[in-house]
């Protein structure tokens, strides 16, 4: 997808993740929808530029988030290189590498933040966010997945759209 | 795409972008692209989040819409002004009390009373809030004003229901303001009814609690949790919320609660971003006498 497409397209994703989202939660639970997207691209077949849709959704996350700014491109950039990584190209499109990749990337992301978090904001109660936020954030997001990967492998399906 | 040789410096490079951002947003390098990137995206956030307040209101609307709505305004305006009828007359059930027990308080009620209602209508500027945090793990909200409506960092922010946040982070037409429920905030308070001091910190499940309340002092569920005053931060009356559960161990220094917010924070559209204010304490004031509270007895278990 051409630069030039993708750049307002993932702006607006930030955009809905920031403004819609919080309206819909669930149980108090805000969907990462920036994350998935970026899992949803890396898990496809040719997700190799799953990097740069991190870094563009956590450079566009980061204006609008309290967090230290670079917080969310520096984990949105490293799920996508995680995601994207030549060796998992085996297993990509697998039904339980793609729950599972869900699960590692909400974990990978909470783990950036709250390091980031613990070194220039705030102290930080790590079992209890691990435990009461990265887990039921992790269910949430494995849940929805689906919801977000299908309709993008079908957006992202014509070779001519590269 | 990207063929793997040039992938991984490239995500390397990118990374250590990452890094230097981090870095340099604590040095305040990054203030104007801030300021740039948020005028590119407001109109497109206040617009969004607009349209997001409609679609949560979406189920409600579709029964009959102008007639639920205006029921619905109508209704929250009332429950406003019962809460803030309600917290006036304890106030003045207080200052009943208190000007039985001290003679000299008469000067001081003069005050005691303008303050209260003053806060909110002193600066009417409404902020309109244009985004949320996009993570579970914050509390943040972005306001569509800035340093050039005299926005300035630690501006305490409210809503007619009580203390929202402060101002952690200024732009030219934007600001971001830390919600009381973050765990990095404090806010000193005080109990309502005894004047028990405390601080109100958040919790990393958005949730309040009051901590550092001395034992002997009497907390019930029910209690409204005002803030003190104390350091200056906030003015003081503003209410915080509601005691829910009181937790009181024989053998700590201190006793703690969780509080029902006064806000409801998932619902925030305007904010009012208190520009100015007489800083006081409210512990500086005469004092009702405590309530007093049995100690705790001990009741010797028969031994197995």
């Amino acid at each position: 997808m051409s630069l030039w497409l993708l750049i307002p397209l993932l702006a607006l994703a930030a955009i809905f993740q920031s403004t819609f989202i919080p309206a819909l939660s669930i149980a108090g639970f805000k969907l990462d929808l920036a994350l998935m997207l970026v899992v949803a691209r890396g898990v496809a077949p040719r997700g190799d530029d799953a990097f740069v849709w991190g870094l563009l959704l956590g450079s566009f996350l980061d204006i609008i988030s309290g967090a230290p700014l670079g917080t969310f491109t520096l984990a949105l950039t490293l799920v996508g290189a995680l995601t994207a990584w030549n060796a998992l190209s085996g297993v990509r499109g697998n039904l339980v590498f793609i729950p599972a990749a869900m699960v590692v990337a909400t974990l990978t992301q909470h783990l950036v933040v709250l390091t980031v978090l613990s070194l220039f904001a705030r102290p930080v109660d790590w079992n209890a966010s691990l435990l009461f936020i990265t887990l039921p954030s992790a269910i949430l997001n494995t849940v929805v997945l689906p919801v977000v990967y299908f309709p993008m492998q079908w957006l992202l399906r014509d070779p001519r759209a590269y | 795409m990207y063929s793997s040789r040039n992938r991984t410096p490239l995500i390397f490079v990118l990374l250590l972008l990452g890094l230097a951002a981090l870095v340099l947003y604590q040095i305040g390098f990054l203030q104007p692209i801030e300021d740039l990137a948020f005028l590119l995206l407001q109109p497109l956030l206040g617009g969004a989040h607009g349209l997001s307040t409609g679609v949560a209101n979406l189920p409600a609307t579709l029964e009959d819409p102008n007639a639920l709505r205006a029921r619905a305004l109508e209704l929250q305006a009332q429950v406003d002004s019962l809460k803030t009828q309600s917290l006036r007359v304890r106030e003045l059930e207080q200052e009943n009390l208190l000007l039985r027990q001290q003679l000299g308080y008469k000067q001081a009620n003069t005050d005691f009373e303008l303050a209260g209602a003053a806060v909110l209508d002193r600066h009417p500027d409404r902020a309109r809030v244009i985004a949320q945090d996009p993570s579970n793990l914050l509390y943040y909200l972005v306001v569509d004003q800035g340093s050039a409506q005299g926005v300035k960092l630690g501006m305490p922010v409210l809503t007619p229901q009580g203390l929202a946040g402060r101002v952690t982070q200024v732009g030219t037409q934007w600001a971001k303001v830390l919600l009381i429920i973050d765990p990095s905030s404090s806010v000193n308070a005080v109990v309502q009814s005894t004047r028990a001091t405390g601080v109100v910190q958040g919790t990393f499940n958005g949730q309040l609690v009051i901590r550092y309340v001395p034992q002997g002092a009497a907390m019930r569920d029910g209690d409204l949790i005002l803030t003190s005053g104390i350091g200056g931060n906030f003015p003081k009356r503003l209410v915080v919320g509601q005691v829910t559960q009181v937790r009181k161990r024989d053998i700590e220094l201190f006793q703690e609660a969780d509080l029902q917010p006064s806000v409801d924070f998932t619902r925030l559209e305007f904010v009012l971003i208190l520009k100015k204010f007489t800083p006081s304490d409210i512990t500086l004031e005469p004092t009702p006498t405590p309530t007093a509270i049995p100690r705790p007895t001990r009741t010797p278990t028969p031994s197995q």
